[in-house]
């Protein structure tokens, strides 16, 4: 399975799991414990896209959250926006696979879209169809250097400790609002 | 690129063969088959029962639930239409007078979303499996929406 498959996966998943981190902390109760399942549930699935490439990428880049967070309802918007762009991801590399793992990312997509409508986003006909909008900030580095209190991006879980909430700033990235 | 000329692009890219060109495509022995004519088939017949049970659910229903059940059906209609863009759509079927449930109704989504899953695995048109792929990804949403977890 070559690289053109697996490496997407591998990034959107990276970028979902960043941006779960990103935004954990601004939720509270139910919705802090399904996010925290959602991290587990990508950075597995990233870990699973980076054991089929070889050699591995580096994957510790530091990605442009498209608008701030600083509330729960932008945490939101943000998890589903994430799962939106998965949907489309695996939608895509669907076809010209074999049945077993064209099933699995189609299934994947269906969970992914699942998450996005329970975030709140208004369900679509063909769900993943707008831009992807999560890009890396410059190129990886051993040690990125935080420019706006960006969270750890090879370590999300961390950053959902509830004693070591983000700063009021958020996340870095003043993009635009999200799209529904 | 923008949402609907992607997903024209999408529906263009998977047009059945025999929908394409003189209405009595289906029945000339030297027309091209469409290989994936029973996946489309399955799936608007589908897409055709699922459009009448919110209809039906719509016309029982308090207003909220009505607005809901139209919204989905409408989103029924915009599959059906990207599956067979041309002409060539089944017959919409006789509505069976049965008032599904928001519960049944959700069924028949999460229903619809493993055949669509099916039907995209037998597909040999990379643009309809794609497309199946989204339906199914739409379909799943669908059921999530039903269960009250949209806020």
């Amino acid at each position: 399975m070559s690289s053109e498959t697996w490496l997407p996966i591998a990034n959107g998943e990276q970028a979902a799991a960043y941006a779960y981190g990103v935004l954990t902390p601004r939720l509270s109760g139910a919705e802090r414990t399904l996010a925290i399942q959602a991290i587990a549930v990508h950075e597995q699935a990233r870990d699973d896209a980076l054991a089929k490439l070889q050699p591995a990428p580096d994957l510790s880049a530091v990605f442009d959250i498209p608008f701030p967070v600083n509330s729960a309802d932008q945490a939101r918007k943000l998890a589903a926006l994430c799962e939106d762009r998965l949907v489309n991801v695996y939608c895509t590399l669907a076809a010209g696979q074999s049945d077993e793992l064209r099933t699995d990312f189609i299934e994947t997509a269906r969970r992914c879209s699942a998450r996005a409508v329970s975030w709140g986003q208004r369900p679509e006909s063909f769900p993943g169809t707008g831009e992807p909008i999560m890009k890396p900030i410059g190129e990886p580095t051993a040690d990125p250097t935080p420019t706006e209190d960006p969270p750890d991006s090879s370590s999300p879980v961390d950053s959902v400790s509830p004693t070591q909430p983000l700063s009021p700033n958020g996340t870095g990235g003043d993009g635009a609002q999200l799209e529904n | 690129m923008d949402i609907s000329r992607r997903v024209l692009l999408l529906a263009a890219a998977s047009t059945p063969i025999v929908a394409v060109g003189c209405s009595n495509a289906a029945d000339d022995p030297e027309a091209p088959q469409d290989p994936d004519s029973a996946a489309r088939t399955s799936t608007a017949q589908s897409e055709l029962e699922l459009i009448a049970a919110y209809r039906t659910a719509a016309a029982a229903a308090e207003p909220a639930a009505a607005d809901t059940y139209e919204f989905l059906a409408a989103q029924h209609e915009e599959h059906l239409a990207a599956i067979f863009p041309e002409d060539g759509q089944p017959q919409v079927p006789s509505p069976s007078g049965t008032v599904l449930n928001r519960k049944s109704l959700r069924q028949l989504e999460k229903q619809a979303a493993r055949q669509r899953t099916e039907a995209a695995i037998t597909a040999e048109d990379t643009g309809l499996v794609e497309l199946l792929a989204r339906i199914a990804a739409s379909e799943a949403g669908h059921a999530a929406y039903l269960q009250g977890g949209n806020r």
